[in-house]
Order: C-alpha cells, then structure tokens, then sequence
C-alpha cells in the first residue's frame, strides 16, 4: 500500500493543494509506522510469547514508548487519509465516491477510537478507499463510473454476508430446517470427536468462501484491465462481482428489509448483466437483430423473479419462458458463429462453450461448489466414513481421520 | 519510468495491497465475532 500512495498524489497534484499534499504525507508516514507495528507483532510477538519468561512482554502494550507509537501511527492513519480524501473530492480529479469512502472510513475510525471500542470493520472501510483508488488508477474513467457503484455495494453486501455466514456456521442447528452445511446436533457431535471446534468448522467456511469470490474478483479485474472499453466488458465484470453474493441468501436472511432489498439488486444486477452477456457476446452487439426484443423480456421476467419471489408462476408458462429462452439464445449464438463472426470471435466463442462445459461438469462431479457441496456432503455422511471419503478429496489429513474413527 | 507506468504501478499496488488487508481484517472479524459496528 505503501508504494502506491507516491502514484495517488502524483495523479491530482495539480489540483489536491496544500491539504492533499499534508494529507499524503501523513497517511504516508503513518503506513511507515504501521509497518514497523506489524513486523513486531508478526515476528517479535510470536517468539517473546513463546517463552514463559518473557511472555508478559509480547505484546505491545508492555513498553510504555512502543504504545505512544502505536497510538501516533493510529492517529496519523486517521487524519492522514481524511484530509487527502477531503483534498480529493475537492480536487475532483479521480471519482469522488472513493473519496467519500475515505473520509467515511477516516470518520468511523474516529468514532470508534473516541469510543474506545476500536474494530477492524473502520480499518476494512479505509482499506476499501485504498483498493478502489487503485482500481481508478489502472482503470478508464467513463467505464469506471459505470462499474464502481454496484461493484462497491457488491462488495460491501459481500462483507456482511460474509460475517452473517461466519455466525451461521458457528450455531448449532436444533430445527429440522438448517441452512445448507449448517451443523445439526449430531454432526455437532461427530466434528467434536474429530477435536474440531465450532469456530474451526465456521473459518474454514469462511475461507473457502473468501477463496471463491477472490477468483470471480480476479477475473473481474482481469476482464476489466482488457475490456473495460466495452460494454460487453462492463457487463461481464459487474456479472462476476456480483457473483459471490449469490451463495450467502441463507445467512442474509437475517437483515432488516433494507439490507434485504439492497442484496436482492445486486444479485438481480448479476443476473441481468449475465443475461446481457449471453446475448451481446462476443462482438457487444444484438445479432441478429430480434435478439433486441427478447433481451428486455428477458431481463423483466428475471426482475420479476427476484423482486417478487412469493409469486407462484403456473408451471406451464414458467418452463416454457425458460425453454423460449435458451432456444433463442443458443439460435442467436449459432447464426452469430455462422454468418457475422470473424476467426478471432469464433475463436472466441469456441474458449467460452469450452469453459461452460467444463464448468457444467466440474458442477455434475461436485468439485467447484467447495462450501455447498463438499463441506454439507463431508458433514451429512460423517456417520458413514466411507461414503464421505469416495467423493472427498481435499482434506486427505481428515479423511484418514475418518476412516479410523468409530461410527 | 513514464506517469502512466507510475500511475499502473500505484495502481497495482493500493489494489493488490488494499485487497490483502481487507482480506486480513475480515479473517480477524470473523475470529472475533464478538466485533460490533
């Protein structure tokens, strides 16, 4: 982070005057201190800790000097990127809406300093500033515009879901109907037995879902960095963010309706840029041409599914919509490779069924979905070992744990 | 080193290094999840 923020000022140092220049050296200093804070409690810590002797030492607050220069670091961290971020929205030379976040995330940090109830969550918010300016900074400014707005409401559904995800996994299910993967009483039981803790089982989850939405985030970026001068690549990319919300509707159940209402956009804006995706790709245009009329019927009837999910569609017109959909998609790609594609584009198209059906077998095989399938599958068959085993392949440490364990 | 370089560069960076941290703090968020708002 360090090395990016020289870049940041240089970009508006026209324009950011003497606060932006204040702030930038401020922030700057105060990532230097932070790094020497994290190389004590990363290497210093953990060797002090180990000994009983000198236990007592590791952490920071055990030296009077080194706590003063925890708290000027968190001080400077503080002022630092709030008044670079005021600097910013005035110099008005990158989008403002990061800036906001900034001094959003400046403000929060200062509340809750204030309120001596310090949390990571301020701290993300900052680092979040810190990410988008970044991707401002590799990015093109009118498509960025287009992006940034669903793909940091994405992100941050993404980080509640996250945390509601973690406190699902961690309660023990004593109802018939569990959300997928959660523990019931006896799967409680058996994870015991393997000297797992509930924790442990709710991190590993947590992990595995982190790991997912950082591969969608990845070919976001990836795609953006290449395509972001087209819309197709617009679509693609805010389809891929919005991915990973997709799999926390069970522990979001939980928000007020307001948080409710704001994942359902995103995750319809996923669906709807998906759409989009399938009918534009590969050259961004509608071809053949009555391809324009279906697409909007399209993304209404996708609205009306996740907007108003209670309505009970007939099953005769809901399984013709999805038959007149596919039909027509798979007739417009077929006359699009035929007739308008060029080599490259055929190429193209040839690289993506390639990805779709390789995708749509890894899914039959139960390989990718690692939280949905591998771990509900590890946890439902745990009293029968053996059953577990022949379709687990990834904890090989657990599965020899399991098949020596008594049912 | 032309701005444009710099500019990718520090891009790279505040995004590469934003994204770890945030990474790290949702990982200590969840360990704690005792943290409030």
């Amino acid at each position: 982070m360090i090395l990016g923020l020289p870049g940041l000022y240089f970009k508006q140092i026209d324009r950011a005057g003497l606060l932006g220049m204040i702030g930038f050296i401020v922030s700057f200093v105060g990532f230097l201190f932070l790094a020497g804070i994290q190389t004590f409690d990363a290497f210093v810590s953990p060797t002090l800790a180990a000994s009983a002797a000198t236990k007592s030492l590791a952490g920071t607050g055990a030296f009077l000097p080194l706590l003063a220069f925890e708290l000027l670091c968190g001080l400077l961290l503080i002022i630092g990127p709030l008044l670079f971020g005021i600097a910013t929205l005035r110099a008005g030379v990158l989008q403002r809406w990061a800036a906001i976040i900034l001094i959003v995330g400046s403000v929060a940090s200062m509340i809750t300093v204030a309120l001596h109830n310090w949390n990571e969550i301020s701290g993300a918010i900052l680092n979040l500033a810190f990410a988008c300016f970044g991707f401002l900074l590799l990015s093109k400014q009118e498509t960025a515009e287009v992006v940034s707005s669903p793909s940091v409401l994405a992100f941050l559904i993404f980080i509640v879901g996250v945390w509601l995800d973690f406190a699902q996994f961690r309660t023990v299910c004593t109802v018939t109907a569990c959300a997928d993967g959660q523990l019931n009483l006896e799967s409680a039981r058996t994870l015991q037995l393997l000297h797992l803790s509930l924790d442990a089982y709710a991190a590993i989850n947590v992990i595995l879902l982190l790991i997912q939405a950082s591969v969608y985030y990845g070919v976001a970026a990836l795609i953006f960095r290449q395509k972001s001068d087209q819309w197709i690549g617009v679509c693609v990319v805010v389809c891929f963010l919005a991915g990973p919300t997709n799999s926390l509707d069970q522990p979001m159940a939980a928000l007020p309706p307001a948080g409710l209402a704001v994942l359902t956009f995103v995750q319809y804006l996923g669906v709807a840029t998906f759409i989009l995706t399938c009918y534009l790709f590969p050259n961004g245009r509608f071809i053949p041409r009555w391809t324009l009329l279906i697409a909007p019927g399209a993304l209404v009837i996708a609205a009306f599914q996740a907007f108003l999910p209670n309505i009970e569609w007939p099953s005769g017109p809901a399984g013709l919509n999805w038959v007149i959909g596919f039909t027509t998609l798979a007739l417009a790609q077929i006359y699009r490779y035929r007739k308008v594609s060029n080599i490259e584009q055929r190429q193209q198209t040839k690289w993506v069924m390639l990805g779709i059906t390789a995708a749509a077998m890894i899914e039959r095989r139960r390989y990718v979905t690692l939280k949905r399938s591998v771990m509900a599958k590890l946890f439902s068959a745990l009293p029968s070992p053996n059953a577990c085993c022949s379709t687990f392949h990834l904890y090989g440490p657990l599965q020899r744990h399991l098949k020596h364990s008594p049912n | 080193m032309s701005f444009t370089t710099l500019y990718r560069f520090s891009g790279l960076a505040l995004l590469i290094g934003g994204g770890l941290a945030i990474a790290g703090q949702l990982l200590l968020i969840t360990a704690d999840p005792g943290t409030s708002l």
